[in-house]
């Protein structure tokens, strides 16, 4: 009796030891899968902790407080005078009332921690995106990685341009729903695999996005030049292939991707200004102070972006030349397009970063199977299959605790990029970050100090990179010369900007002409102008750290 | 039962084709039509304003024998004819001496050119290449924009942009009025049309821009530059006060002048806004505050007159720079003065002092020096005239019975 007990018990301590899952298998992460989720743990970590820069974001900020506070928004600009009379049609109001909304309820932290959600959701839908076009963790690392690299120039500034990267890239993860991508998914090889249409989702996602994004940046162009080229494209395809004008309006993806682009139209008219949004976006770019700004410069083959449009070039290149897999006419209309599109304004290579990456996408997946895959009797283009169910575990044998090994260790990654992070302040109650270790260094904090001080009567002539954050942070009511949004400055306004900023001859005489009394400098980038107005008798410097100087005219009149 | 023949199905597909197209081309169509008619709606509100085509008259408002008598005033007006029958006259002599004198000034001097043949000089290139022999370049330029005079490229040129249309302007000229270039034929429109299809509000010299659009434009009020920018008589006005009050052409007193007009041409046309007028009276009455304050006892201002009281040393070979310079601020300041609301003048004793050196320093200027001075001595040759309630012309031949038209209908001015 008591033998019969003692057996018992063990037994049952022995069945209370082994650990009996209690979640399915989804649950349980595979490796690959948790160096995906590292990976996109430190892009997080990494996007909060790129500092804001001192540039237009100050400014978008200060117009969302001006409506927040008026109940409407400017009709000139409001900070930069010699503005007065241009007429601005504000095309990232929505943006500006999120970013003015987040930092009335946060500071300048909260705004970084929306950047960074942001730029973490754009990566992640990404990444999403590749995995469901190639079935390959591996994809999406590759995908992701080259964007951030390919679009490095534009990763990291904090403005409204950053929801409408995040509204691309939903846009992205819309269109793979349809043809060309749908027919190059693992397991899906024909058009026939599978009733060809577009999911309801997309049909009224695609208004509902474009809707929003024109409210939020003016780059929703870029999004409708990607639906257009998909509806071209289906055109030439089909085109090309029946050489019947009828087959081509009788295919059924050519409609879909005309009325989808055209639904996007019309979404797009759907703001507070209607049509005049579409006009002023697209007559935006032929604003000619544009031309003197580096973002807006043409591409040069010794630029930065020229190397990097270079390297992508070669890339694709050697991809399409190894590749076994056909470029559709869609991917060439893409790569033609924004390809295009950057030679006059190198701006564009953040849209570029992308679409080279997802056209890229199929011929990669292709390669990496053929390289690593070379030994396996599978033929390589269903090697993304196989790779799919390489990342699941195996159904037939059963789950143990060391299945959830790499989930655990997921769970902790997670944890410690959130904790690290600051975007975890206010639940974990770390001490606030300061100002200076949230805006970029070149920040001129201490030239906004010494003005709140000395707050000036007059006009204040300062670096247009600058002048956002004057008005943002200076004294109330402090109007300055120039701020980012140059569009709306005159065209004479902007080249004796100019003149003064690089001290070219006359610059004294234009400084009089506007009655600046104030000239802020920035040290580091204005080497000239920071020479010769020391060197000037008529100025003295009241203010100097640094990274910056602050002079007044010796004799005010 | 459900079977459909092939017929059929091919025609229905014909048809969903044929209804797509179409459906294609209504979206598209009509979508670039809203593009296109708002674009043509936009750039219509921002054309160039359609000028009226005569200038207003801005008239003397005020008769003080005590600034100049009328022997003073007619031996000044002879010393200030236009003797410009010579060659190569230079061109900025021209326009001064058709403001000083008009249009239908005419003189017994036969070295003297009327006010029609000076008019001819500017705006006639027949006339100019005649009298400018050798001069390759022509006053009158025609380019895309319209027809543009000549600025600031030496003494066959103007001496400031717009200085010559602001001139024509307060001559009286019609925009219809026929301009001969070297190219053809046009209109005194397309030179206003080309200034303002080229005027930018921070342009470094604008006084006269600002001056002309003052009396051509009313009763328009606002338009937009090819930037874009709206431009209101407000806003030129708060442009003319930016500066201090010594910058600019003739020290500053260009800017001033520009503004008394524009608030004499808002007595008889509404474009300024209660708050400007309020702002241009403080502005001028500012510089008046300073003008009396730095008046020489003499009678005379130096060029830096907001901010230094005018020197003591006296003028003599050596100086003749600096006289011209009185000249020049104590003319002009007694010139804007003539026109302006009593309520920005300063005391009687400080015009009449300003009157009486001008009259006692002209009287004393052998011709060389009228001629070195002549374009400051147009000034005050035209301020003593206003400060007598009339035009010089009308003063002139009222004086002298000379061939000059007879007195202006100018309002009865006061004493």
């Amino acid at each position: 009796m008591s033998t019969t007990t003692e057996r018992q018990v063990v037994e049952e301590s022995r069945g209370a030891m082994e650990l009996s899952p209690v979640l399915s298998a989804r649950f349980a992460l595979s490796w690959k899968q948790l160096l995906v989720c590292a990976w996109f743990a430190a892009f997080f970590m990494y996007f909060n902790y790129i500092p804001i820069f001192h540039s237009d974001i100050w400014g978008h900020i200060h117009y969302g407080k001006f409506a927040l506070e008026h109940g409407h928004f400017p009709a000139h600009d409001p900070f930069m005078p010699l503005a007065a009379g241009m007429t601005a049609v504000n095309t990232a109001w929505l943006s500006q009332i999120v970013f003015a909304q987040v930092e009335s309820w946060g500071g300048p932290q909260f705004v970084s921690n929306l950047f960074a959600i942001a730029g973490l959701a754009t990566y992640v839908i990404y990444g999403r995106v590749f995995f469901v076009l190639t079935r390959r963790l591996s994809m999406v690392v590759l995908g992701t990685g080259l964007i951030l690299l390919v679009g490095w120039s534009r990763h990291a500034i904090v403005r409204p341009e950053t929801f409408g990267a995040l509204c691309f890239a939903v846009l992205i993860w819309m269109v793979i729903q349809g043809e060309p991508w749908r027919s190059r998914r693992p397991g899906r090889r024909s058009d026939s695999a599978a009733p060809a249409r577009l999911p309801w989702a997309v049909w009224i996602g695609v208004p509902v996005l474009f809707a929003l994004w024109a409210n939020l940046h003016g780059s929703f162009l870029v999004g409708l030049a990607v639906l257009g080229c998909h509806a071209l494209g289906r055109v030439i395809e089909v085109g090309w292939r029946s050489r019947r004008f009828s087959a081509v309006l009788a295919d059924g993806w050519v409609r879909r991707w005309a009325v989808l682009t055209e639904l996007a139209v019309l979404a797009t008219l759907l703001n507070p200004v209607g049509v005049d949004l579409l006009i002023e976006s697209i007559r935006f770019g032929q604003n000619p102070n544009l031309r003197d700004v580096l973002e807006w410069f043409p591409l040069k083959a010794d630029s930065f972006e020229g190397i990097q449009f270079g390297v992508t070039m070669i890339i694709m290149l050697f991809v399409l030349r190894l590749s076994r897999r056909r470029l559709a006419p869609v991917d060439a209309l893409l790569l033609l397009v924004f390809g295009l599109a950057l030679c006059p304004t190198i701006r564009m290579i953040g849209w570029w970063a992308p679409v080279f990456t997802l056209t890229m996408m199929p011929h990669l997946s292709h390669l990496w199977s053929r390289v690593w895959r070379s030994k396996e009797t599978a033929p390589a283009d269903q090697g993304a299959a196989a790779g799919e169910q390489e990342e699941e575990p195996d159904p037939e044998k059963p789950l143990t605790p060391a299945h959830f090994l790499p989930s655990l260790i997921a769970l902790l990654v997670v944890w410690t990029a959130f904790a690290l992070s600051p975007v975890s302040q206010p639940l974990l109650s770390n001490k606030p970050r300061e100002l200076e270790q949230i805006v970029h260094r070149g920040t001129p904090l201490g030239v906004t100090a010494w003005l709140r001080e000395n707050p000036p009567e007059k006009l204040v002539f300062g670096p247009q990179w600058w002048g956002d954050w004057l008005c943002w942070d200076g004294p109330p009511g402090l109007q300055v010369f120039m701020t980012t949004h140059i569009h709306l400055a005159p065209r004479q306004v902007w080249r004796d900007y100019l003149r003064i900023a690089r001290a070219d001859a006359g610059w004294e005489q234009a400084l009089q002409r506007y009655d600046i009394d104030l000239v802020i400098v920035d040290k580091e980038l204005q080497k000239g102008f920071t020479s010769r107005v020391r060197r000037s008798p008529q100025w003295r410097t009241v203010f100097e750290d640094e990274r910056s100087m602050i002079l007044t005219r010796r004799e005010r009149r | 039962m459900n079977a459909v023949k092939p017929g059929l199905l091919a025609s229905r597909r014909g048809f969903g084709n044929i209804a797509f197209l179409l459906a294609q081309l209504v979206v598209i169509l009509g979508v670039c039509g809203l593009l296109v008619w708002r674009v043509r709606q936009i750039d219509s509100a921002r054309i160039l304003p359609e000028p009226r085509r005569t200038p207003l008259v801005v008239k003397p408002l005020y008769n003080e024998p005590t600034v100049v008598t009328d022997e003073q005033l007619a031996t000044v007006l002879e010393k200030l004819e236009p003797r410009l029958r010579s060659e190569q006259p230079k061109i900025n002599h021209a326009d001064h001496a058709l403001r000083l004198w008009g249009v239908e000034a005419k003189f017994d001097a036969p070295e003297s050119l009327s006010g029609e043949e000076l008019r001819e000089l500017l705006l006639d290139h027949r006339r100019f290449a005649k009298m400018w022999l050798g001069e390759a370049r022509p006053l009158l330029i025609r380019d895309a924009g319209g027809v543009r005079v000549r600025t600031q490229e030496g003494a066959a040129t103007a001496s400031h942009v717009d200085h010559t249309l602001a001139c024509l302007a307060e001559a009286g000229t019609p925009l219809d009025y026929v301009v001969h270039t070297a190219d053809g034929q046009a209109t005194l429109r397309d030179l206003l049309m080309r200034s303002l299809k080229v005027f930018a509000l921070d342009q470094v010299e604008y006084e006269w821009s600002s001056l002309a659009y003052t009396l051509y434009l009313p009763p328009t009020t606002r338009w937009y530059t090819t930037d874009g920018q709206e431009i209101t008589f407000d806003r030129l006005a708060e442009r003319l006060m930016r500066e201090p009050l010594s910058r600019g052409v003739c020290a500053g007193n260009h800017r001033l002048h520009a503004l008394v007009m524009m608030l004499r041409v808002d007595q008889q046309q509404r474009i300024l806004s209660d708050d400007a007028r309020r702002r241009i009276v403080a502005h001028l009455q500012d510089a008046t505050r300073r003008l009396v304050e730095n008046q020489h006892r003499d009678g005379y201002w130096d060029v830096d007159w907001p901010t230094q009281p005018a020197g003591d040393e006296r003028v003599n070979a050596q100086g003749a720079d600096q006289l011209s310079k009185r000249i020049l601020a104590t003319g002009h300041a007694l010139e804007w003065w003539a026109l302006a609301p009593a309520e920005t003048h300063p005391p009687r004793e400080t015009l009449v002092r300003a009157g009486q050196w001008l009259v006692r320093t002209i009287n004393e200027l052998d011709d060389k020096q009228v001629g070195d001075y002549y374009t400051f001595l147009t000034h005050a040759g035209r301020a003593l005239a206003l400060w007598r309630g009339d035009f010089p012309a009308a003063l002139h031949q009222r004086l002298h019975g000379s061939k000059s038209p007879p007195a202006s209908d100018a309002d009865e001015p006061s004493t």
